[in-house]
């Protein structure tokens, strides 16, 4: 893994070698990976109403593509809001670029761009309009056509804002988060009330932003299939505490050694059968169709011969048998494993 | 300056957004016209007997004094007269700008910008006082000039411009007090409504005019000492009145700023 | 936009305040002995309504000055030197509207030439619309208004101009 640099901005990409090196042969050059981080979040905790929200969460975010997991009341969007100088932490620090988000919460504000989980924006006005407005706010920006033909909102200059739909609503908003050429984004649920295919656009932007453009992105959100296709980093978040964080392939790797899924037509019947034996630990029914189950270190042709063995004349079919190697599963094992801690 | 004209703008085309200020600033101008129109009814009134020594000298001159007493009426009653809708457009301006701005999320959509709360705070604060005392003003001023015979000296133009703008500000700060504690459009408007109602209908004949009254109402201490009811108010008074309430203000929107810096968004 | 939108509001403003009397009436009454003036002087600037009423008496006389004839009249004491605008001499009563020929304050003087106290009742009301306030509230009005179709006229001429470019 190498880090790339551009224009002062460090991206990290999780890349083979082979693909690393088609990117220096556009012009980017190679570094050893750098250690700044861009987020520094220092034993932070909130309180509200004598309920903590955030308990002593220490996070240290590289550039890139960052994504905060959480179920619902977690505290993501609290740490968001103490990052963003909007609520102030009972105790702890939060550093972004350097600065410390409370006493230079306007500074880093030119800096960054942000999407709110239930943005507002004055329905009232047009879209070239509010995009104009937070244009000339900006030192630099690009012209509005351009920011809209980047969010997929061409042809909704015109449009009042109040008369978009959900997912051009939220578009705007990634349109006026990306004004001025941020260093960082912040992206709160940034997805939630989208359907599939608007959340398919919503990770494919962000991707190619990074990917064209350099700048990181911290999402928080609760759909672990899209964080899991556009992030480098996780963090995972419950009741206020930081239960783990790392590079995403490396979490996964690390909550999912040994832990596979079945796929079959019966899953209630192949889970008796698999109970039994000692080689098949800790099995449960993942989903309607398959179990999962964890077994030590085995190859996969083995694992996939004593399956077959063990359900030969009994009816069950099975569809196939992969790593259960996804933020799901790591997210279950977590939550769980905090729970049960 | 730039970041107080972006909010301005924003707040110009959302707020204020066409027509509401225009509808706002036209009611007051026929408020006021109403105001001046009236004061040109209260011209002198002479009675000249047949069995008193007459001195014409002494009738021009009272003539002349009414005169002047009608113009200096007009141009204090108009704004007068558009105040009874300015304790009422102020604090649901400044509800619907600050207090709507929580219930909708707007100050959270605002703050991600680089606007410091201050300078957010600052401008919703003035642009209603600004907007609706200025053409108050400008109306009586105009309407005064054409309508009336006498003339308007600095000191009574000055005396009553500032005392209408330090009342303007006094209600729109403590609406934004109200409107940052309860973050409440519904409560704001009301109860700033309520509050200015009962300060400025409430009528102290001078002289014994209380210093909390002067400087909750200098309208009325600058209006009694422009109008001149027998020397009964002294500059001095109408100055505390004046110095008071812009005080009180400054203060208070001082207090806003504060209570703001600490909000949770 | 802002701008026509302000004229016609205001021309809106003017037009609605020309139909309002303003709070308060104007007008005189009283009693009058031979030899005494009751004047009273109000801001006209449109016809005005007299109503006269004689209660007691055998008659009063009624006259509108502009303000030099009723200075004139202050310094001499006398109706004799001026010219009112209007006059009706020994009347008992009277209905009607007097024109006001333009803007200013005016004079309006009681008196009576009978050796006898009158009791009276003099009434006087501006006339509705005024057209002083009328006349400019409608012109205002047109300036918005055609301020306003002008350049939404215009921005669709452009935009059709625009259209037809890239056809």
């Amino acid at each position: 893994m190498k880090a790339l640099r551009k224009y002062e901005i460090s991206i990290t990409f999780v890349l083979s070698e082979p693909i690393c090196n088609e990117y220096l042969s556009i012009g980017w050059s190679c570094n050893e990976m750098s250690e700044e981080y861009i987020i520094s979040i220092s034993d932070v905790s909130k309180t509200f109403n004598h309920i903590p929200a955030l308990r002593g969460v220490n996070l240290d975010i590289q550039p890139g593509i960052f994504g905060l997991i959480g179920p619902n009341g977690a505290g993501k969007t609290t740490l968001l809001r103490i990052s963003l100088g909007l609520i102030r932490p009972d105790t702890g620090l939060v550093k972004i670029l350097g600065l410390d988000s409370q006493k230079h919460s306007v500074k880093i504000r030119e800096e960054i761009g942000v999407l709110h989980e239930h943005p507002y924006y004055p329905k009232n006005l047009r879209v070239s309009e509010f995009l104009d407005w937070v244009k000339n706010m900006r030192s630099e920006s690009r012209e509005i056509g351009e920011l809209l033909d980047l969010v997929d909102l061409s042809g909704a200059e015109n449009k009042k804002i109040g008369a978009l739909s959900a997912g051009m609503y939220q578009r705007l908003g990634l349109a006026q988060a990306l004004c001025g050429e941020p260093k960082i984004i912040f992206l709160d649920e940034p997805t939630s009330n989208l359907d599939v295919t608007g959340r398919d656009k919503i990770a494919k932007l962000i991707l190619q932003l990074h990917n064209e453009i350099g700048v990181s992105f911290f999402i928080s959100s609760h759909i672990l299939s899209e964080l899991e296709r556009v992030c480098h980093s996780v963090g995972f978040l419950r009741e206020g505490v930081l239960v783990d964080s790392g590079k995403t392939r490396e979490i996964i790797e690390k909550h999912t050694k040994g832990w596979y899924r079945v796929l079959t037509s019966d899953p209630q019947a192949l889970l008796k059968i698999l109970e039994g034996e000692p080689m098949f630990k800790d099995c449960s029914t993942s989903d309607a169709n398959a179990i999962t189950v964890r077994i030590g270190e085995e190859k996969m042709e083995t694992i996939r011969s004593k399956v077959e063995n063990l359900v030969k004349g009994s009816g069950i079919l099975l569809y196939g048998i992969d790593r259960a190697s996804s933020l799901e599963e790591v997210y279950r094992r977590v939550m769980i494993d905090e729970e049960i801690q | 300056m730039k970041k107080y004209n972006e909010i301005i703008q924003l707040e110009l085309k959302h707020l204020y957004r066409v027509p509401f200020l225009e509808t706002m600033i036209a009611t007051l101008v026929f408020a006021c016209l109403i105001g001046v129109v009236q004061a040109s009814t209260r011209g002198p009134e002479l009675n000249l007997y047949s069995f008193s020594d007459y001195n014409s000298t002494h009738m021009i001159g009272i003539t002349l004094e009414g005169f002047q007493e009608m113009t200096i009426s007009g141009f204090v009653l108009g704004p007068t007269y558009g105040m009874v809708f300015i304790v009422f457009l102020i604090p649901m301006m400044i509800a619907a700008s600050i207090s709507r701005g929580f219930e909708n999320g707007l100050h959270k959509t605002l703050l991600s910008y680089p606007f410091s709360r201050k300078e957010v705070l600052l401008c919703k604060i003035v642009i209603p006082v600004i907007a609706l005392a200025l053409p108050c003003l400008a109306t009586s001023f105009v309407a005064t000039s054409i309508l009336t015979p006498g003339y308007l000296d600095l000191i009574t133009i000055s005396i009553f411009s500032l005392a209408f703008i330090a009342v303007c500000f006094a209600i729109a700060s403590v609406s934004a007090v109200i409107a940052l504690l309860s973050k409440n459009s519904l409560i704001t408007s009301s109860i700033g409504v309520l509050i200015w109602y009962a300060i400025l209908f409430v009528y102290v004949p001078p002289p014994d005019v209380p210093l909390l009254y002067g400087i909750l109402n200098p309208m009325s201490t600058s209006i009694a000492f422009i109008m001149d009811s027998g020397g009964a108010i002294q500059l001095s008074e109408v100055l505390l009145s004046l110095v008071g309430c812009l005080i009180m203000a400054v203060l208070l929107i001082l207090i806003a700023d504060r209570v703001f810096k600490h909000t949770e968004i | 936009m802002r701008l026509q939108v302000l004229i016609a509001g205001i021309g809106i403003a003017l037009l609605v305040s020309s139909f309002i009397p303003p709070p308060g009436g104007m007008g005189v009454q009283g009693s009058i002995d031979y030899g005494s003036y009751m004047i009273r002087m109000y801001g006209l600037r449109g016809d005005a309504r007299v109503d006269i009423e004689l209660y007691e008496g055998l008659g009063i006389s009624f006259y509108v000055l502009t303000t030099e004839d009723a200075l004139l009249m202050l310094e001499e004491r006398s109706i004799a030197n001026t010219t009112p605008c209007f006059s009706l001499e020994n009347t008992t009563e009277y209905s009607g509207i007097i024109s006001i020929p333009s803007i200013g304050i005016y004079a309006f003087v009681v008196t009576t030439y009978y050796n006898t106290t009158s009791h009276f009742y003099v009434g006087i009301n501006n006339v509705y619309p005024q057209m002083w306030l009328l006349i400019p509230g409608v012109i205002l009005v047109a300036i918005g208004f055609i301020l306003f179709t002008g350049t939404k006229l215009w921005h669709q001429l452009r935009e059709l101009k625009t259209y037809s470019k890239e056809i």
